[in-house]
């Protein structure tokens, strides 16, 4: 039996989305706004089974549209609130025009994506396009692998956004029905050990819509000042860099866990060939990694877990000296004939002017499952690569 | 735009009507209101009726706390002020500690004016203050048989008269000249007399105290024409003067009240004064004197508050205007009533049976003053066309003959606009 | 403290020679017959006859003087009264007055003044020749404070949008929170830079969910406790059109907020296109009138009645152009405390609706008076209108005032008049229901 009064830290069975959910009920929200959608819709079950019992006393504001879902949590964080919402697919693509609000205003708000193809023929099932359609509208972005990971994020995600020195909105990410609907033991932590590493932020001093302040939100402005705004934020957006490390400092002191910060490698130490990727595909791909390494092959494994901003500087170092990288992802960028993965870790690599060859592996799109067999062949492909054989820039796995 | 620090010394009529100005004008701005006495603001104007109880304590007061906090003020009571340190824009209390100021306004007041008495040294009270009133009522205790001699024939010196006589007690007055010398000419002074005279009182004018002695629980004093007078009570009321021990010696410009500018601040910078110790310029010539009168406190309290508070304005300059209802029986005196210089025009009419008196002063076709005892006139329009220096033109007579009338119209018609203001 | 108070009013010089009737009914009403608190004035060499009274003024003289702290000035009435129990008779109050106002009882040894009898002055019933009245100050006034809204904003020549602004935050107060998206009123809202255009708190939004921010902020508001409230200054292409679902949802769940829609019937800040309101056979630039087209072919949304059919609180119409009628409006939004009030104002647009740039406020009247805009609210689902033209006009009147109707024919005019008559009815019926009325 879950003992809910979370007085003590218990080990349970159970899935992403109640993962994610925990995470939200113990990071104390004000204000909740969202619009359903699969796969997310268990998230928002269990946050209302909580509500309805007495044990989660947020204001929940039940929207007509995921657009106004992320305006009232926009709203309520001017006004001081801490907030929650989330969506996927379909949803994060019509919420996108209140979704570039928060980032701009500098409100903490943190919302869960639950990855899943957004574009047409109609999709209800895992993928990255979705994500990767809103990467660059000024949040910081979490990819997660699994259910514990996803239950901390969320609340490291809160530690993180609403820090004095970042204040930018956080969106954790974990793959739509594989993780959400995956289930999993994990351990759901106190709500003192939350409420007690969550203490740094509460009340934040930060600029707020105040009827007794006659301030303007959102303000028009002209040239200079919409550059200084965006400086500051970019400016912020380099922060994260490194407070990602304190936050999760400070988290591991309390409970234990740890994530490697922006990026997690994995066997990567004296390996020649490196496969990078994030999400869940992550865990198939370290047990090809264990499985092709008894066979001799020096390979190791990269998560990107902070995919904004881009972990530069990390990608750089553990990839410098490498003699091949295949990159795993299950979404597309249509102009470049690859991932966005893919070209970010190629820009990245830039700058120290290299030449690694780098092989790209289209996989999990339209909810495919990502296969031990399809990464181990992923390995061998990049090992082509490392051995100055000519190979596929881009491996279309689920056609072959 | 940062917030000033205005620090009010008094909170008379002159701090009172500052302090309205400024919280007016600045609404965040921080004001400290500082006196020495122990009590919320009152009027010494009103002490005489105390006396005779037309007047009760409980109404005494013209402020109470929740002003103070709804003008958000801090009202500091029994701090006095000790010294002012101009260079270093700080006051001294008497107890030692300091407070700086970005504005100071000094609405401190007068003190009476003791003139010795050889024998009595302690035995002579003032009536100024509150304190000095709950004195004096002590003394008189519940019945009316305490005899009292004021020293002095001033406007309260009459006023307490009147009060004591109206409670039964045996009055006498001993004046050095003759009754509100300052304020009315001979005739309405002598008026005034007789009607004091009629209710019991002793007037004995054009003479001072030579010397006294305490004899048991009496006080014995002999004037100067020899006369010999007893008493329980000996209330010294001979007149008062600005109270500037806390600038002298300091770069603060004094002559015989603090010197003040037609903004009413003084020779230093965002140090102002107002009230019965300021000398401010004097409307009909603008050179500074003192003129110690309720309403001039109130409108040099008003210039400087909001110069303090950063709006300019100038202070017209003062008007004298004194009034008194004696037993039913109405003086009034506003402006240059009495003119020691030539040049102006002077139309009176008076009716001895009646105990009547009317007076207008011109110069020119402008009002210069006015004095009147038991007419009908409105004083305050009087006021109006001497300050707005109203063209009387043709009605000079009219305005004499028939004063309750032709003086608000004659107002009325300058509000309109139809006459000449110079 | 408000600023305009009833007042006795008296004519200038309309008295008849020596008539003293006022002061005589003064003296035995109030002063048993010892003195009046209005006083005639007659001087027969100058042809004057008048009286003179107190103007209970704003800042009155006699009651800064007054030692005895006797005289004060009412917030409720503002009229300046003497407190007997405190006047010691010293008289200093006659010297302070310029007006001649301030009078004396003898026997109580006290002043005596004028106090309007509170609000039924004697004299005025008693004079026969009308030289007295009391003027009655208009409620609508008292709004006139501050402005909370700066001057030099750049919208265009006597624009009503700008004035209903003004209004709304002084009627609503200076806590309200404004909260508008882009269309014009982001030209007095918005500020620039760090400049702000209010002394209001403000925030803009995105056109599609302005709504919904003002939920969220709301939500938390009332979560902690604080006190506020939230006024939408939307257009009707922000409230209409791309913000309809955010407002359609608000108001389904009963937010707390208000709004108020500056109806000018098109997208006027853009460039004059075409809305959801903008009138059959109406001009804009999306709905031209040319070889191929006469102005709009659709008939516009009927915003307030949908609002009202959404079965919030409180539901109207209102114009600039009849103040009183707005404020009572807005305060009756102000107190809603149980969902959504929404206000619909009609906007005369003079660059849009093609008329001259003075001629805004007199549109809206006409928009009124003819039945084409009529005044009507639903509170709580009970409606009534709350004018009715004393002569209703005739569309052409309103028609002939503005450019974007110039090109209709007399039929099409014919036609018009029947638009807005069937209309108007269908309101006129909603009113005539017996019990408020359910959705």
């Amino acid at each position: 039996m879950i003992d809910q009064t979370l007085s003590k830290r218990q080990k349970i069975v159970c899935t992403g989305n109640k993962a994610a959910a925990y995470g939200v009920r113990l990071s104390r929200p004000d204000v909740i706004g969202f619009y359903p959608i699969t796969p997310q819709t268990p998230l928002l079950e269990a946050l209302y089974e909580w509500r309805s019992a007495g044990l989660l006393d947020s204001d929940f504001v039940e929207v007509e549209g995921e657009v106004s879902a992320m305006a009232v949590v926009s709203g309520a964080s001017a006004a001081g609130a801490r907030t929650f919402t989330a969506t996927c697919g379909a949803g994060l693509s019509f919420m996108f025009d209140s979704y570039i609000w928060p980032p701009a205003l500098r409100l903490p708000v943190v919302m869960a994506n639950v990855n899943r193809e957004a574009s047409p023929p109609v999709q209800v099932s895992s993928g990255n396009s979705d994500t990767m359609l809103v990467k660059d509208g000024g949040w910081i972005q979490i990819h997660v692998e699994e259910c514990q990971e996803i239950l901390d994020t969320m609340i490291m995600a809160y530690r993180l956004a609403e820090d004095p020195e970042i204040l930018l909105p956080v969106q954790v990410s974990y793959d739509g029905f594989i993780l959400s609907h995956l289930s999993q033991y994990i351990e759901i932590p106190s709500q003192n050990d939350v409420d007690q590493f969550l203490a740094p932020v509460r009340n934040v001093d930060r600029p707020k819509l105040d009827p007794d302040v006659g301030n303007t939100f959102a303000s028009w402005v002209r040239g200079n000042l919409l550059v200084e705004f965006y400086y500051k934020h970019l400016a912020a957006m380099e922060r994260v860099k490194k407070k990602v490390y304190e936050v999760e400092e400070e988290f591991f002191k309390i409970f234990g866990r740890r994530y490697g910060g922006m990026i997690e490698e994995y066997r990567t130490d004296d390996a020649e060939i490196v496969l990078v990727s994030f999400g869940s595909e992550i865990g198939t791909m370290r047990v090809a990694i264990d499985r092709k390494r008894e066979q001799g092959m020096k390979i190791g494994l990269i998560k990107v877990r902070v995919f904004r901003p881009f972990p530069v500087e990390q990608i750089v170092k553990a990839l410098s000296g490498k003699k091949a990288i295949g990159v795993l992802e299950k979404n597309l960028c249509w102009g470049w004939n690859s991932g966005h993965l893919l070209m970010e870790i190629k820009t990245a690599l830039s700058e120290i002017n290299t030449t690694i060859p780098m092989a790209n592996f289209f996989d999990g799109m339209g909810g495919i499952d990502v296969t031990l067999e399809s990464v181990e062949r992923s390995a061998d492909i990049t090992w082509q690569a490392a051995q100055g054989k000519p190979f596929e820039k881009l491996t279309w796995i689920p056609l072959e | 735009m940062t917030n000033r620090k205005h620090l009010i010394i008094g909170c008379s009529a002159a701090g009172l009507s500052a302090l309205k100005s400024i919280r007016d004008l600045a609404p965040e701005d921080e004001i400290h209101m500082v006196t020495r006495e122990a009590t919320l603001p009152y009027s010494p104007a009103v002490l005489p009726y105390l006396i005779s109880g037309k007047m009760t304590e409980g109404n005494l007061w013209l402020r109470n706390n929740d002003y103070f906090t709804q003008m958000k003020t801090s009202l500091s009571l029994r701090k006095e002020v000790a010294r002012v340190l101009p260079e270093e824009k700080k006051i001294v209390y008497q107890e030692g500690d300091a407070e700086k100021f970005d504005t100071l306004l000094i609405g401190v007041g007068a003190e009476p004016v003791n003139l010795p008495i050889k024998g009595l040294t302690d035995s002579i009270m003032n009536f100024h203050t509150f304190g000095d009133c709950k004195r004096l009522t002590q003394l008189l205790g519940n019945s009316n048989e305490k005899e009292v001699i004021i020293y002095g024939g001033g406007l309260v010196a009459v006023e307490l008269a009147m009060s004591l006589l109206e409670r039964g007690n045996p009055v006498s007055i001993v004046v050095r000249s003759r009754l509100l010398r300052v304020y009315f000419n001979e005739y309405v002074g002598d008026v005034i007399e007789s009607i004091l005279l009629s209710k019991g009182a002793q007037v004995y004018t054009k003479t001072e105290i030579k010397e006294g002695k305490k004899q048991k629980d009496k006080i014995e004093v002999t004037l100067t024409n020899g006369k010999p007078l007893l008493c329980d009570i000996l209330v010294n009321s001979v007149g008062v003067r600005p109270r500037t021990s806390l600038v002298d010696g300091t770069q603060v410009k004094t002559n015989v009240g603090i010197l003040a500018d037609r903004r009413m601040e003084t020779n230093i910078p965002e140090i102002y004064t107002a009230g019965d110790v300021a000398e401010a310029p004097n409307f009909f010539s603008g050179e500074n004197s003192i003129n110690p009168i309720l309403p001039n406190a109130f409108n040099q309290g008003r210039v400087a508050g909001t110069n303090m508070a950063g709006k300019s304005t100038e202070y017209e300059g003062w008007i004298p205007g004194n009034i008194l209802n004696l037993f039913g029986n109405v003086a009034c005196s506003v402006g240059l009533a009495m003119p020691s210089e030539d040049g102006y025009e002077v139309l009176e009419e008076k009716s001895d049976a009646g105990k009547r008196f009317k007076r207008l002063v011109y110069k020119g076709n402008i009002l210069q003053g006015a004095m009147f005892l038991n007419v009908d006139a409105d004083p305050g329009t009087l006021r109006y066309l001497i300050e707005k220096r109203v063209d009387i033109k043709s009605y000079k007579e009219a305005l004499l003959e028939k004063t309750g009338e032709m003086g608000p119209w004659l107002v009325a018609r300058a509000e309109k606009g139809k006459s000449k203001v110079l | 403290m408000a600023i305009f108070y009833d007042v006795l009013i008296a004519k200038h010089n309309a008295c008849p020679a020596g008539c003293t009737i006022c002061e005589e009914t003064c003296a035995k009403a109030r002063n048993g017959g010892i003195v009046g608190m209005i006083k005639s004035v007659h001087l027969p060499l100058g042809g004057v006859h008048d009286v003179v009274t107190c103007k209970q003024c704003g800042e009155p003289r006699c009651a800064e003087i007054c030692p005895a702290g006797a005289i004060t000035k009412s917030e409720n009435d503002g009229v300046v009264r003497i407190d007997e129990t405190k006047c010691v008779g010293c008289r200093l109050c006659t010297l302070a007055c310029p007006y001649g106002g301030m009078h004396f009882n003898p026997v109580k040894n006290k002043a005596a003044k004028c106090d309007t009898c509170d609000g039924t002055p004697k004299c005025i019933e008693a004079c026969p020749y009308g030289v007295l009245s009391f003027g009655r100050s208009r409620p609508v006034v008292n709004y006139l404070g501050s402005d909370p809204v700066t001057h030099g904003n750049f919208l265009c020549q006597g624009c009503p949008a700008e004035l209903t602004l003004r209004f709304v935050l002084r009627v609503l107060g200076k806590r309200a929170i404004v909260f508008t998206t882009s269309g014009c009123a982001t030209l007095m809202v918005g500020g620039m830079g760090d400049d702000r255009q209010l002394t209001n708190p403000a925030s803009r939004g995105l056109m599609p969910n302005v709504a919904s921010i003002m939920t969220g902020a709301k939500r938390y508001y009332d979560r902690i406790g604080k006190e506020a409230t939230l006024v939408g200054f939307l257009g009707d292409g922000a409230l209409a059109d791309v913000g309809f679902q955010a407002l359609s949802g608000a108001a389904e769940r009963d937010e707390k907020l208000i709004f108020v829609c500056y109806d000018n019937e098109g997208y006027m800040n853009t460039g004059i296109q075409r809305s959801g309101t903008t009138p059959y056979m109406g001009w804009t630039m999306t709905t031209p009138v040319g070889k191929t087209g006469k102005g709009k072919v659709e008939a516009p949304k009927n915003m307030p009645l949908i609002m009202a059919f959404h079965g919030v609180p409180y539901t109207a119409t209102a114009s600039i152009s009849f103040p009183e009628d707005f404020a009572q409006k807005l305060m009756k939004a102000r107190a809603v405390k149980s969902g959504m009030s929404y206000i619909h104002v009609i906007t005369p647009c003079v660059t849009g609706w093609r008329a001259p740039t003075d001629s805004a406020i007199e549109l809206g009247r006409l928009c009124v008076e003819t039945n084409y805009f009529p005044l009507w609210e639903a509170d709580n689902g009970k409606f009534c209108l709350t004018y009715q033209p004393k002569r209703v006009r005739p569309i052409r009147d309103l028609t002939r005032s503005m450019g974007r109707f110039s090109h209709l024919t007399e039929a099409e005019l014919d036609e018009f008049q029947e638009i807005v008559n069937a209309r108007y009815s269908t309101i006129e019926y909603m009113t005539k229901s017996e019990k408020p009325l359910t959705v």
